[in-house]
């Protein structure tokens, strides 16, 4: 992995390298313009992708930034099944809605030593964007995230405009919940584009 | 409350399902919901089986100080990151009376690593002290509300869960733990005294039930 000096990939390991446990929220800001531009179509390992180490209260800055007509969250780990099997019909659900405004962000629960297999993953699955990695105290993540949450993943949260959660399910999501979901998020007078 | 918020929860989905017809009903779908402290073992009496190849119950296993569940299995990074410290916590927790069982739940034919090969070898592995049992319909899993790997319950003397949550507040490193949670819990149970902090959380693994059989 540090064989290769491509600027973006030393930029990406810099960033995940100066993660220490004092790495705060507002570093984890969304960093949308740096986005992978190094990630080219049909690069599979994914070397180029950023995560960027995010604590729970980023997350929920960003639910709330205004950005979007509603946010998708999803905590997810390249080892975990039901996260990959989950995956594809999230994606779609987003894309559907993409054009509503809806986005997806997606925070990586892996271990450091996965991260490659998490960039693998996001890679063959077309995800090209910066993505973040989970970089908070376990239990202050879940709880700010959601009380109810046992901590078991995937986990999805859905917001609407403005960063009220509407929606919350922990284990694998169907096509029809996420679907569900953003619909309820973006709320009446949106529905006119009907997800298909 | 719970019961208040999930007949809100009904009467929401119903008017969800009704303003938006959709062929299934977002909201609140959080997991299974956990044993309530101070509840007693659920399915103790239920048949597991150990790696020595013999059936044991939790009520067989409970011991004269407590009674500690580990809900683990073999193939989580979670329960791999924790397994050595879920050893030490679990052979001294016996040594000091406390019976001791680990319990998988997950279906193998989601995840291959976790059939009855492979947990003996990693029993064998790790030096268990204590059981390490299938719940071969999940159920007990089910019964307790467990809903990931790892997950913890302790029982005090008098049967009563006292403690529900993690091993520690750092999977990843442990020299970064700050909190020894169960450690912790398990002393103050053998000490007769109340737990410090009686529930915690971390992110673990979904446990794969088995499907329900018919019968």
């Amino acid at each position: 992995m540090r064989a290769r000096t491509v600027p973006p990939l030393l930029f990406a390991a810099l960033l995940v390298a100066s993660c220490g446990p004092t790495a705060r929220t507002d570093q984890a800001a969304p960093a949308r313009d740096t986005t992978a531009v190094a990630a080219a179509a049909g690069d599979t390992s994914g070397a180029g992708l950023t995560l960027l180490p995010i604590e729970a209260n980023g997350v929920l800055a960003i639910v709330r930034d205004g950005r979007a007509k509603a946010t998708v969250v999803n905590v997810w780990a390249s080892w975990c099944a039901p996260c990959r099997d989950e995956f594809p019909e999230l994606r779609e659900a987003v894309q559907a809605r993409a054009a509503d405004g809806v986005r997806l962000v997606l925070v990586s629960a892996d271990f450091d030593e996965q991260l490659p297999d998490a960039r693998k993953f996001l890679a063959t699955s077309g995800v090209h964007d910066t993505t973040y990695l989970k970089h908070d105290a376990d239990q202050r993540f879940i709880d700010t995230l959601n009380p109810a949450w046992s901590g078991s993943i995937p986990a999805t949260f859905v917001y609407d405009a403005a960063g009220r959660r509407v929606a919350f399910r922990e284990g694998r999501g169907t096509r029809a919940w996420f679907d569900t979901a953003i619909t309820q998020a973006l709320g009446p007078g949106a529905g006119h584009r009907s997800p298909s | 409350m719970n019961h208040a918020r999930r007949t809100l929860a009904h009467v929401t989905l119903a008017l969800g399902l009704a303003m938006v017809a959709a062929p299934a009903f977002a909201q609140d779908d959080s997991g299974p919901k956990p044993l309530e402290l101070g509840s007693t073992a659920p399915m103790a009496t239920a048949a597991l089986k150990n790696v020595d190849g013999k059936s044991i119950t939790l009520a067989t296993a409970a011991g004269k100080k407590g009674t500690l569940v580990f809900f683990i299995c073999n193939h989580c990074p979670w329960v791999k990151a924790w397994q050595t410290r879920i050893a030490a916590v679990g052979n001294a927790a016996r040594s000091k009376g406390v019976g001791v069982v680990a319990i998988n739940a997950n279906d193998p034919s989601a995840y291959p690593e976790d059939g009855y090969a492979e947990m003996q070898k990693r029993a064998k592995q790790l030096g268990y002290k204590f059981a390490y049992a299938v719940d071969p319909t999940s159920d007990v899993a089910r019964a307790f509300g467990a809903s990931h790997t790892p997950e913890v319950f302790l029982f005090d003397a008098s049967g009563k869960l006292v403690y529900h949550g993690a091993v520690d507040d750092n999977a990843h490193e442990p020299k970064s733990v700050e909190h020894r949670w169960l450690e912790e819990a398990v002393n103050a149970v053998v000490a007769g005294k109340p737990v410090p902090v009686a529930e915690t959380k971390a992110l673990g693994c979904g446990i794969k039930y088995r499907n329900k059989t018919a019968s």
